[in-house]
Order: structure tokens, then sequence, then C-alpha cells
């Protein structure tokens, strides 16, 4: 989420696309009710609640309008709505005063410029006020629809082409602009050009709406835009450099007329082959519409699982390490022994300024505290130097793999290269590869699958089925015996359920969808033989130590010569986090304290009890938390938390980099324990109330940004440069990795690899500038292939799997709409969570809503002679079979009947109401074989076609046909 | 399928208040009044400090990350020491204002299930080998099955020395050309907190490996 929870509250408009937040979010739903109150009771007499959503939602029967279309075609639905926006901006509509403006503002600007191996230009550059843009690349030039076109050397203070260089002139890979966004080969011409195919009429026809939907879209999200909104535009000079924009100006939620809409999105949106390219297009609307980094605006993904975005931030992902970083790829010396500089290399492209490059034209100039250098990377061990990702990553390298007793003299190439070799070379498998590889018989023969239930939520079930059936060894660890562990497995594999203890047991920061991060306390002891999540890693990471796993490790720091004396646990874990499991004292009895350690209840600066003693995982937690979330400039690992811990705010503490105060309440030492929630202070003399930030609850990463991308406008928030000039929101999407060389610090974001499959070209053709910006396409599983044809589908990821990459269908996997008529969608609701095990258990949750069940329309119900009530079974392409696992006869249907598919009961949506069109099926996906409530499992029928970029499958669209069980 | 739900549960809030918070929340009403369950341990003479204490804790379900408060006896009035005697919203959360949800205030019932294995002594509802044991495993217990055989209980530490074999045998020793293996597949998970999550990847690296995922996509 670019905002947080609280800011949606500041909204004057949300449009939810491709959400529930009534049955799968629903404290985000008070905060959208909490926005239509104020607006209500502001004088706001206009639409402030608008869905977009193939099936009428509890969220869409709230709205104000709700608008219908076929699952899978949202981008042609985006793409006319900024068709229709310019349109009506070039018409006169009275926002387009602001409108030109914003996309037309320029600004000056400091920029980290690396070069290029011929231009190493210096580290720091200002560049002149009229060559730089402030919010958006509109007005960049497009060159061959590849890249920008850009100065080879710029002068930086006229922006004129470099004929030679001097000193401090000079910028490389510069962007070139035109002076309005109207005029040239600009982005926004391509743009607009690339969105001219989508008529009112054409996405009508696609999406299944009317042209009056694509019209009142338009209409309304120019009303509940920046151009549109009260307040002054530009705000007053300098006000990048100040905390909050200039009084009256449109920045400031609290004014009367403020307008904005926010985009509410989850997996409605993303579980489609174009899951990426949608959220790109968000991206374009909002910048478009100027409600990036405004308050209540922006576009924010209701993610679904209470820590699913600290588990991504750790890097829990095949191509990830923690905070974003790639996977190492590459050994430091070659096979002949000759050095490969990889750790200068991957330093560099890391997000920060250049530490190494080739300087072929001359010597490094006017350079502070780095300098390029002549090829041998040594440059890239000086820590004083680095920049926060890589510092992150430098710290990282040393406190995963040596003891904290060595860090002082772990510095240097020598000794640096030999613990960045200790790094896994490359990536993993994503998870759709790693079943098909267990079922293949690959080379994976074991699993350990920590608080997932797969054997639920995988799409294509039968793929993953046999996989785990095939392991050697399957390692579950779980509060409950899911359909995971208790799946059907091979003569000699070997099966273990290990129990976890619940959330309450366990202390730790948590990390929300808006990138919040909150402390959980221990509230009591892990019950019963249940253990802490963190104690059993440390007695696996221990037991792992007993099978000589580390040994690779121990056999580097033999060759660095330290003192290693005891095990390599200890070196590892123990002596960097203080519990062992060998040393006798049980892991809830540890206990631990220093003067940081603390209570909070509320608003006071200081912590109310200081020096607490910690015990158990709350001792255990306190101290990786210190190492991970401390500033990077004090050891922290983890560069996008840096600041999480800390015992002042300075400069040093995040490295030079951002040094002003966020909200004022930063408190002190352990920020996720932060629990003053005050709606704002007043701080420094600056008035912060009111602007539902509650910067002082929790600490948000970056540097407790509360609403990104905010031009140093937003009250409550902080003014800097991450989205300064030219480091702009970008309307463009470039695959070429020079693009962004002029400013490092956005180089390794904003690549989108995939594009439609059809191959068109020319200016009259649909897809004009295919790859660079959103394109519609059809889902890999479609009823319509006239538009297939016409428009694509998106299968042209470079990662892949073998499905989406063949060009032609593979036999049983890709469905016949002559056999399979409709379209499948998968659902939840507000009772039951995910895969299932933690609320299939509970009998409150289970009362409440106790089995799956089935929507269609009453069209298709009436054509297959279906009545409200009657069983119904749902098949797809995939051969599973819903049979049990082990061989038992699903509780209440004959299995033998039906070989495959899914069996439920059509509920309401018959008659009373039309949840969903004709053509579309839904059914909710939390079920499983085990549990107190137990029902079919729609992952048998899904699809595992996903997007190239992010790998999520495309659980919202596939085809499907249905048969009333006599 | 579904057995009738043993409403029991939770000392503060009742199945009556879980529906009203289940109908409250598909309904989207406003915060204030969704499912706020007053705690009610002072109704049954409980007081604060003397017989039960409170703890900080956010909700485990979705990422909105509603404060939750927990009520913990002191064992006193007939319950035993560090039992969770009630979960409610965190009315000081800007979060959540203390409401809760269907699912949310459900994880009274998800920490005191007896269906959790391991967890709890007596008659287990799933199967008699999850009933905890604390005599006979003191430091940890897993459950281990053979094909499709039955479960049979062993010593943690014995269980993690064989899976940690079993690990490290498919791994294979590491060299220069094999510093990534495959042979062994980690599934994360967004259900543990971020200090696991970090130890959980550091391990997997320490392993030789990133062949991991957790649940970013459903």
């Amino acid at each position: 989420m670019t905002n947080s929870w609280t800011d949606m509250d500041n909204a004057s408009l949300v449009l939810v696309w491709g959400a529930n937040p009534a049955e799968n979010h629903p404290a985000c739903f008070a905060h959208i009710n909490a926005a239509r109150k104020h607006q209500a009771d502001t004088g706001n007499t206009g639409h402030t609640l608008v869905v977009v959503d193939p099936r009428q939602t509890r969220t869409a029967r709230q709205a104000d309008k709700h608008i219908r279309i076929r699952p899978g075609t949202d981008i042609a639905l985006q793409n006319a709505v900024i068709r229709g926006i310019i349109a009506r901006i070039e018409a006169g509509d009275p926002a387009a005063t602001k409108f030109w403006a914003y996309l037309n503002q320029k600004g000056a600007g400091v920029f980290h410029t690396d070069g290029d191996a011929n231009y190493p230009s210096k580290y720091v550059t200002t560049v002149a006020s009229g060559q730089c843009s402030k919010y958006t690349d509109a007005r960049f030039l497009v060159n061959n629809d590849a890249d920008y076109e850009r100065f080879t050397k710029m002068v930086a203070s006229t922006g004129a082409e470099a004929t030679t260089e001097t000193a401090d002139l000079v910028i490389s890979s510069f962007p070139k602009k035109s002076d309005d966004c109207r005029n040239g080969n600009t982005v926004f011409n391509r743009l607009k050009a690339h969105v001219a195919p989508y008529t009112p009429a054409v996405a009508a026809d696609i999406c299944g709406c009317t042209t009056d939907d694509v019209d009142y879209l338009v209409g309304i999200l120019i009303a509940n835009s920046r151009h549109s909104s009260a307040g002054t535009f530009p705000p007053a000079a300098g006000a990048i450099a100040h905390p909050y924009g200039a009084a009256g100006s449109d920045a400031d939620p609290r004014i009367a007329g403020y307008r904005c809409t926010t985009i509410l999105y989850a997996m409605g949106m993303t579980q489609h082959t174009t899951g990426s390219t949608g959220i790109k297009g968000f991206a374009n609307l909002q910048t478009l519409l100027g409600n990036m980094g405004r308050a209540g605006g922006g576009i924010n993904a209701l993610r679904g699982i209470h820590n699913v975005q600290g588990s991504t931030d750790m890097g829990l992902l095949y191509g990830n390490i923690p905070a974003y970083s790639a996977n190492p790829t590459t050994m430091s010396t070659d096979a002949s022994g000759n050095p490969t500089n990889a750790f200068g290399k991957y330093m560099d492209a890391l997000w920060g300024a250049p530490l190494c490059g080739t300087a072929a034209s001359g010597a490094p100039r006017n350079v502070s505290y780095y300098s390029l250098n002549d090829g041998t990377y040594n440059n890239a061990y000086g820590s004083s130097v680095m920049d926060l990702q890589q510092r992150g990553f430098y710290n990282m390298t040393r406190r995963w793999f040596a003891d904290p007793a060595w860090e002082t003299a772990v510095t240097g190439r020598a000794k640096i290269d030999g613990l960045y070799d200790l790094w896994p070379k490359g990536n993993g498998d994503d998870h759709i590869t790693m079943f098909r590889q267990m079922a293949a018989g690959g080379y994976t023969k074991a699993a350990v699958v920590w608080g997932q239930n797969p054997a639920v939520t995988e799409p294509n079930q039968s793929a993953v089925r046999a996989g785990l059936e095939n392991l050697d060894t399957l390692v579950v660890v779980d509060m409950y015996e899911t359909e995971t562990a208790a799946c059907k497995r091979k003569t000699d594999g070997v099966t273990y359920l290990i129990p976890a203890c619940s959330h309450v047991e366990e202390a730790g920061s948590v990390t929300n969808s808006a990138r919040t991060l909150q402390w959980r306390e221990r509230a009591t002891t892990p019950r019963g033989n249940s253990k802490a999540d963190l104690e059993l890693l440390l007695r696996l990471a221990y037991a792992l130590d007993g099978a000589n796993a580390f040994s690779h490790i121990e056999a580097e720091w033999t060759r660095q010569t330290y003192s290693v004396t005891g095990s390599a646990y200890d070196h590892l874990y123990g002596n960097r986090f203080g519990w062992s499991p060998g040393s006798g004292t049980a892991f809830e009895g540890y206990t631990w304290s220093d003067a940081y350690t603390q209570k909070w209840t509320g608003t006071a600066d200081a912590p109310t009890a200081p020096s607490t003693v910690l015990s158990g995982s709350e001792a255990v937690c306190e101290r990786v938390y210190r190492e991970s979330m401390s500033g990077v400039a004090a050891g922290g690992t983890l560069w996008i938390y840096t600041g999480g811990f800390g015992t002042a705010l300075s400069g040093t503490e995040y490295n030079g980099t951002w040094a002003h105060p966020s909200i004022g309440e930063w408190k002190t030492y352990n920020r996720a324990k932060n629990r003053d929630n005050r709606d704002g202070a007043i701080v420094n003399t600056y008035d912060y109330r009111g602007t539902k930030a509650y910067g002082g609850w929790g600490y948000s990463w970056l540097v407790n940004r509360r609403v990104f991308y905010n031009n140093g406008e937003i009250p409550g928030d902080m003014g800097d440069w991450f989205m300064s000039p030219d480091s702009v929101s970008r309307l463009f999407v470039s695959t070429n990795t020079a693009t962004l060389n002029y400013s490092r610090w956005y180089r390794t974001i904003h690549r989108l690899v995939d594009k439609p499959d059809v191959a068109l070209a020319g200016p009259t053709t649909r897809h004009i500038v295919p790859g660079r910006f959103p394109s519609y396409t059809e889902p890999y599983e479609t009823p319509r292939a006239d538009l297939a044809a016409a428009w694509g589908r998106n299968t042209k990821g470079t990662a892949q799997w073998d499905l989406v990459k063949a060009d032609t269908p593979i036999a049983g996997r890709q469905a016949d709409a002559s056999l399979y008529p409709l379209v499948l969608t998968t659902i939840r609701c507000v009772e039951h969570f995910q895969g299932g095990p933690t609320t299939r258990n509970n009998p409150w949750n289970v009362e409440a809503e106790p089995e799956p069940w089935i929507e269609i329309n009453p069209v298709d119900a009436r054509a297959n002679n279906i009545n409200h009530g009657d069983l119904v079974n749902v098949i797809t392409a995939r051969g599973n079979s819903t049979s049990d696992e082990i061989g038992r006869t699903k509780v209440g249907y004959d299995s033998t009947q039906f070989g495959k598919g899914f069996r439920a009961r059509v509920d309401s949506g018959i008659t009373a109401y039309q949840r969903v069109a004709p053509g579309v099926v839904a059914i909710p996906w939390h079920w499983g074989d085990r549990g107190l409530g137990q029902g079919s499992r729609a992952n048998d029928l899904t699809v595992d076609a996903g997007d190239a970029n992010s790998a999520i499958p495309e659980y919202k669209a596939c085809l499907c046909k249905i048969q009333k069980i006599v | 399928m579904a057995s009738k739900a043993n409403s029991k549960g939770g000392k503060g809030l009742s199945r009556r208040d879980f529906l009203k918070a289940s109908a409250a929340g598909a309904a989207g009403l406003a915060a204030m009044d969704w499912a706020i369950a007053e705690p009610a341990l002072a109704v049954q003479g409980m007081t604060e400090g003397v017989d039960y204490d409170t703890y900080h804790t956010t909700c485990p379900y979705c990422s909105a990350s509603c404060g939750q408060v927990v009520a913990v006896s002191k064992g006193t009035q007939g319950h035993t020491l560090g039992e969770v005697l009630d979960l409610y919203g965190d009315a000081d959360s800007p979060l959540n204002n203390g409401g809760l949800c269907a699912k949310g205030s459900g994880a009274y019932q998800l920490v005191t299930n007896p269906r959790r294995v391991g967890a709890f002594t007596g008659t287990h509802p799933v199967n008699s080998v999850f009933a905890a044991d604390t005599t006979t495993y003191p430091d940890g217990v897993a459950y281990m099955r053979t094909g499709n055989g039955a479960w049979s209980a062993v010593a943690l530490d014995t269980a993690l020395s064989d899976i940690a074999t079993r690990l490290t045998t498919a791994r294979g020793p590491l060299s220069a050309t094999n510093y990534n293996t495959k042979n062994v597949a980690f599934l994360g998970c967004s259900h543990m907190n971020n200090e696991q999550n970090y130890l959980y990847r550091k391990l997997i690296a320490n392993f030789g490996s990133s062949n991991t995922e957790h649940q970013a996509r459903i």
C-alpha cells in the first residue's frame, strides 16, 4: 500500500476494484465508512464508494455504483477510462488547467548519478529547474518506444548537450524533455496513442459493461482528483525541503473541498496473467489524476495475511534475499581462480550510489567520498561509503555467516569475498515449478512446509498432490493436522507434523499491508507440547549443525583463521541471539534485558517501564529485531526498516540520507512497540493534528512514512526527495536497464517482462506500444476466442513455467470453450481464511459458514435445470479427483459418480439477486478434507497459468462447465 | 459435515456476539458498531492485575492488523496460570478502534481450540495421539508417519535430528559449482512474525539454498 489504512479516511472517493473489503478486510471497510461519513458531514453529496467487480460482492451492495465487468478484462476498462480522461481534459474540462500544470510541472533537483561505461559522471549533480520534472515523466521524450531519449552528456545548468566534460557540469544518460507534454514524441502522447483504440464501445464489448459505465468512471475520477480539489497549486516554493505543504495547498486533506480518490485492490485484480500489468494501470491512472503521494489517494493492495508484507520483506521468495535484494549469482572467483569482482558488481546493482565503475574517460572527478576506480572493484569493501541497500547487504553478509565476535575483523576484500561466497548463488524454483519438480520425480526430494497448506491453496491440485506424494521427506509445522500434513504419501515417504503455537503465545513484530510494524507481546507460553516458531527454528538449526549441514561455512572460517572453538550453531545463532538448545536452559526460561528493553503504554516520549526483563520469545525476538531493524550505519541488515530500532534521530541513523522527523512521535528504541494513538500532534511548531497518519502507532518503512511518493507536500509526513524532481512517477515502462542510469536509485524497479502474445505492429493496431503501457489481453482460458485472437493473451514471460511458455496448448491443461462454456472464478468469505486450517477448526466460524457453495446466474441455472439448493458439480479441464487422498469417500457425496469436480449446493444468487453475471460461476476456495468443516477443494479446478512478473496464478478466471447432481 | 458449534467458548465474547460480528462485518457497519465485545471478565468478578493480566497482540488473519487484547489468567478462581480467558479488539488501536470481524472475533477459538495438535491434554477430538503429553515428552514432541500409516509421537529432538539428517542427505555436499541446492523446498510462512521469518530465511541461506516460497500469491 502506498498509503495507510487510517489515511483512507481522507479520501473523497473510494474506488474498490477487484477487492471485497466488506468480507475480506472488514477493518478497511470501517475506514471507508469513516471517509464517507466525513464527506457527507462536509457537504459532499456526490458518490463516495464505487466498486468494479465481476461479482456483486457485499462491498458492491454497499456502494453508490457497482460496475460489473467480465473476469480478466480490467485493463481494457482502465485504458478506456484513461482515454476518456484525456479526451475530456482536452475538451476543456474545468480540471484541465491543473491537469496540464501538474504534468508539466518543473523543479530543480539534486541527483545521484553514476553515468555509464563511457561517461562516469560525478556522484551528486544539481540540475537546473527547467531540466527537471517534478511529478511525472509525461513530458519525457521517447526513443523508438523502447526507452527515453537521453543526453549522452548534458550540461546540468542549461540542459544542452555537452561537447566536453567538465568537473561539475556534466550529467549523463539524462532524459530529454519537451517543454510541454502535448508537444513532440512524449510519453504523454505515446500513452494517448496507446489508449486511443479503447473507445467506450470497444471497452463495453470486451468488459461486458456499458459505455455509460466508462463515462461515469471518467467523470467521477476527474471530479475526485487533485486537479479538481480545492487548495492552491503548485505548492509554494521550497515545499520539498519543508515538512508539509504551504497553508491552503491542495496537499492538505484538512481543507474544505479537498478531493482525492483512493484505489483499493486485492487478489481480484492480481490473480490474472496480467496481474502486475493491471496494477501498473492503476499507477498510471492515479499519476494522471495527481493522486499519487496525496493523503486519501494512492494505490493500495489489501494484502491477505497478517504478515504477508513482512514475510515478503524477509525474502521468503525464490528470487530474493531479505529487503528486496536479488539472490547473488556469481562466486567471487571463476573456475580458474581468477577474480570475478562479483561482490563489487553485486553491490553496484543495489539501490544507492555506485561504489565502483570503470573510468574509461579520465580520472575520477569532484567526488567527495567515493571514487570510480580502475576496474578492480576494491572500493566495494569500504562500509563508510556504502548507501542504504548496499550497507544492509554488507551487514547481512557478515551477520549471517560469521560470529559477532569476529565482526571487527571481518573487513577487507579477501574476508568479505569469502563470506559472500557462502550465499547460495542463483534463484530457487517458483512455487509452481517446485511442485511440478516433485511430481516429476525431479531433484526436489524433501520439503519443509512451515505454516502453509499448499494441498488446499496451490492451483491445479493434481500436480501439487502428486508432488507431495513423491517426496522422501515432508515436514509440516502447524497448529492443526492440515490437508498437507495428512496428504497421500508414497509407501516409504516419511512425514513429520510438528505442533506450533498460536499467535498469542509468541512475541515478535508483524508488518501490515500498510508497511506498519506492530509488536506482538507473548501473552502466555506455548500451550502443552506446542513450541514457538523461534524455538523450533533454533532447534532445527542446532540439529542441522549436528548433521554437519554447515560444514561448508566452518571450512571458510578455518580458511580465514578465526578462532572456531564452539559449534557452528553458536557462532551463527547462539552467540547472536542468546539461546542455545544445548545450554540446559529451556527456551521459554531464557531471560535478557538491557537499558533499552521497554514497555510502552501511551503517548509519553519515554517508555513506561525501561529495562524490563524479557523472557523466551520476547527476549530472543528483541535481539533478532535489533540486528535487523537498526539503522544500517549501526549494523542493521534490513535497509528498508532502517530506524525501526534506534536511540535517537540523527544523520548517522539513516546514513545521512533521511534525517527529517516524520510526524514527531518516533519515540525511541524498539519502535514496533510504539502505542501513541493520537491523530497527530504539534511538533516543532508544526500542527499535524487531524491528518489521520497516526505516526506514533508502530513504525512504518521507509522511515516511518505513512504516505509514499509525497513530494514533500503531505502534512504528517516528511519532505525529502524520495520522489523528487525526475525521480518521478513513471507512466512509461522501459525494459532497457540503462534507462535509469542517471538515477541509480530507481534502477532495479519498474520493469515488466510480460506482453501480449500477438504481434501487431503499426500505428492503427491495437497494442500500439506493447509492453510499454498496460495492454489488455484475454485470460489464458477464455470463451471469447475472437478477443483472444485480436488482442492476444499474456503468455510471454521470461520466468514462466511450461504451461505458459508453450505457444501451443498442452493437452489436458487448456480447455476448449465448446466443452467448458462458463468462466470460473474463486472467491472468499468473511468467516474463513485462506486454506482454512485456522478457521475451519473453530466451531463458531464453521457454524456461521459450514460448507462451500456455488454462485451461478439464473440464466445458466435455468439452462441446466438447476434450482436453489440443488447439488451441482463444477468441472474444468484439470484432471483432479476429489476423492479423499487416503481413500475415504467424501462425506455426503458419492465420489464414484463424479471422478472430478467441485461439488456443492447452489446458494442464494439464483433468484433473489444476481451475484454473478450470465456465463460466470463463482466458488469459495477455503475448504478441504480436514478440520471441523470440510468441503470440496476449489483449487482442484483452477489453472496454473500465471503472471510472468510475479508467478501469481490465474485463480480468477478459467473455463468450466456445471452439471446438476441428480 | 459441520457439527453444531460448541459455543461455550470465550469468557468475554459470547456466541451471540460472534454471530453479530459475522453479520456486521459482512454488512460493513461503522467501526464503532461492528463488533466490540466488552471485556466481560469483570462481570464474573475478576479484576485485572489480580485475576488476570492483559497483553497486546495483532489479529492473525488479514493484513489490516487489527489490535487485539489477550486476557490471561493469573491462576485464580479455578483457572490455571497462563490460561487464555478472553481475546477481544484493542480499543486503543487506530486501525480498528476496538472492533473485530468474524475471523478476528473467532481468534479466541483459534487459540483455545482442543483440535490443536499437541497443545492440550485430555481427549483429543481428532486423534488421541495429538493430545499433549508433557510428562512423556517434557522437551517437545513431533508426530511421524511412514507412507500412509498412522501417526506416532516421537520426542522433538529425536525428530529434529532425523529431519536434519534427511535434509542434509537430500542436499548432498555443497561445492563451488553446487552452491544453491534445490533438492529441498522450504515453504515459508506469512503466519510467522518478522523475526521468525528472518531467521528462517537465514537458516535456508546457511543451509545453502534459495529454494523458498511463501503465501504472497494466495
